[in-house]
This record gives structure tokens, C-alpha cells and sequence, in this order.
């Protein structure tokens, strides 16, 4: 179950939640403190697809809602 | 095949509880009549697209698979049984079919799609449905349907979660399959690597038949913008706004 959010935080899958600094936080930052392999992954923030090129650019505020995944093979 | 410009009796009673839809009606049915649709995978998803897409009257259907029924595939790939073990699948899902639909048209290919057969084997076609279980393959359909304007319905399955997305040459500005997955991950997220829950194979399918008759109908959907999250664990599905990627080396405008 999704625990209490912190008074600043992101919440990463809808499972998770990440605390960032009051000022914001870049979304490549947060992708590099989650340890994720960027080159295959695809991330939404608030519902819409932010390319990767944007990563380093897009700062993200409180509250903000990450989705991470990768491309599904199986048919 | 010649056109299809009246339905007979017996087709508009087979299928009046769908001639019933708003927006689908006997002009709808005449139109899926006259459509070829090209089925690239005819495992799980293979397997429930056909089936919905072969009854609600697509007039043509071609399956592409190089794939062997192996008893592995049985939980899931209800057009399979033990007899077809060994069996090429894009016989198996042909022959079911042929028997079902008598006036089905069936190209059947128990070969691997590749560069260079995919001009003949998907030309001619209205609609592509990727349910292929391989990011080469699905970079290749991706590719072709950019290239040649062809609409294409992904839909994919693993695990407890599933993704569903239409790539429309009509909205270039959304993106193509590439553009969201840049790069394919080193492990390939697969039924055979992660496992499958057989019921979510029917969702995604179910969703993917759903999409493409809408599509066929031209019936409003965001599919071509969005891509769908589908998790079988909490029972939800998340709609993702797509954009295409400038960077992407599949549909870049040239400069």
C-alpha cells in the first residue's frame, strides 16, 4: 500500500514515493537516483511522454506523477 | 475478391448485435467486409485477435508466424491443443479459422518476417496488428508501417502487465513505436523471461480486436496519441500522451 507523502515528493509508479528538495528536482536526476538503465526506458511525468533529449531540462515539482517502463516484448 | 456492396440475409442476421452499435450499422459491416488486415504473431494475441476479428466479418486475414506450437503455449493459446504440438501456428490459426468462417480469405505464412519479405508479405494491407513476442520483429513492423503509411495496433503482454498503442499515419505528430522505445532493453520483457498470466493475454488481445474494428469503422478513439498501461495486478489501465521523438531515426522529418 502507497504510504503517506512526504511533505515534497514525487510519486514514481504510483507505488512509490521520492522525496525531493522544496525547489525541484531534474527528472534525469531522479532517474539516476532510481538506478534505472536509461537507454531502454520511457518516462511520463503527469501522463504525458517526455522524450529523452528533455530529461536533463525538465524539472519536476511537488507532487508530480513519474511512470517509468520499458518496451513489452511478449505476444 | 470482389467488393462487397450488399450484405446477404444470413450475414445481416450473423451479425446484427454489432450492426447495432451506433456508428457501426450495415455500411460499417459492408466496409470490415472489404477490409485485409495482417496478423504478425499468431501466439496469445495472435490467437484472440483473429478469432474477434475473423468473426465480426473482416473479409481477409493474413498470418504471419514462424513459430511451432509447443505445449508451453497451451494455458493461453486456446486455438491450440495437444494434436497441434510440432504444429506451424499459422497453419493451426488458418485451418481453425477456415473452418469457422468458410468465407473467410486466408494468407497463411509459417515464416519469419524480415526485411526482405516484408513488402510481400504485408503490401496490400489496411491494417497491421503487431502481436509478435520480439523487439527485432516489432522494430521491423514499426518501420514498414512509418515507410508505407500503413496503420499499425501494437499491443503487447507480459508478467501481469500489458501496453496498447496505435501508431496512424494520419497523426505523424504523436509518434511511432520507436519515438516511446528508443532502444529495445537488454532483457527482453517476455512471456518466456517474465513468465505470463494467461487471462491477460485475452485483455490485451481483447483490447487490440477492439481498437482495430474501431479503427476499421472509423470510430473516434486516442489510441493514436496515447498509449495504454494495462496492469493486471490492480486491475487499471493508464493513458499516456505520446509525442513523436525529433530524434527518433524511424519517422524524423527530413531536414
Amino acid at each position: 500500500m502507497l504510504k503517506d507523502k512526504p511533505q515534497h515528493a514525487v510519486l514514481i509508479n504510483n507505488n512509490q514515493w521520492l522525496e525531493i528538495e522544496p525547489q525541484g528536482l531534474m527528472l534525469s536526476a531522479v532517474i539516476n537516483q532510481l538506478s534505472l538503465v536509461e537507454s531502454s526506458i520511457a518516462v511520463a511525468v503527469n501522463n504525458n511522454i517526455i522524450n529523452k533529449a528533455l530529461w536533463h531540462e525538465y524539472v519536476l515539482a511537488d507532487g508530480d506523477q513519474i511512470n517509468v517502463f520499458s518496451a513489452i516484448a511478449g505476444g | 475478391m470482389d467488393k462487397h456492396v450488399k450484405l446477404s440475409d444470413q450475414a445481416f442476421i450473423q451479425y446484427s448485435r454489432q450492426i447495432m452499435l451506433k456508428g457501426w450499422g450495415e455500411q460499417g459491416q459492408l466496409t470490415l467486409l472489404n477490409k485485409h488486415v495482417a496478423i504478425v504473431g499468431c501466439g496469445g494475441l495472435g490467437n484472440v485477435t483473429a478469432t474477434y476479428l475473423a468473426g465480426a466479418g473482416i473479409g481477409t486475414l493474413t498470418l504471419i508466424d514462424d513459430d511451432e506450437v509447443e505445449l508451453s503455449n497451451l494455458p493461453r493459446q486456446f486455438m491450440f491443443d495437444h494434436d497441434s504440438i510440432e504444429n506451424a501456428k499459422a497453419f493451426e490459426v488458418a485451418n481453425r479459422l477456415q473452418e469457422q468462417h468458410p468465407s473467410l480469405q486466408l494468407n497463411q505464412h509459417a515464416q519469419r518476417l524480415t526485411r526482405d519479405n516484408t513488402t510481400s508479405l504485408l503490401g496490400n494491407v489496411d491494417l497491421i496488428l503487431d502481436c509478435s513476442d520480439n523487439m527485432p520483429t516489432r522494430y521491423l513492423i514499426n518501420s514498414f508501417c512509418v515507410e508505407q503509411s500503413v496503420p499499425l495496433i501494437s499491443a503487447s503482454v507480459a508478467n501481469w502487465h500489458g501496453q496498447l498503442l496505435l501508431v496512424s499515419p494520419d497523426s505523424p505528430e504523436y509518434g511511432c513505436y520507436q519515438c516511446l522505445f528508443p532502444q529495445a532493453p537488454k532483457e527482453a520483457n517476455s512471456c518466456k523471461t517474465l513468465g505470463v498470466s494467461g487471462p491477460m493475454v485475452g485483455v490485451l488481445g481483447s483490447f487490440q480486436a477492439n481498437a482495430a474494428l474501431r479503427f476499421l469503422l472509423n470510430l473516434p478513439s486516442d489510441l493514436n496519441r496515447q498509449i495504454h498501461l494495462v496492469d493486471g495486478e490492480t486491475f487499471s489501465m493508464q493513458p499516456l500522451n505520446r509525442q513523436r521523438n525529433e530524434q527518433c531515426p524511424v519517422c524524423r522529418q527530413p531536414n
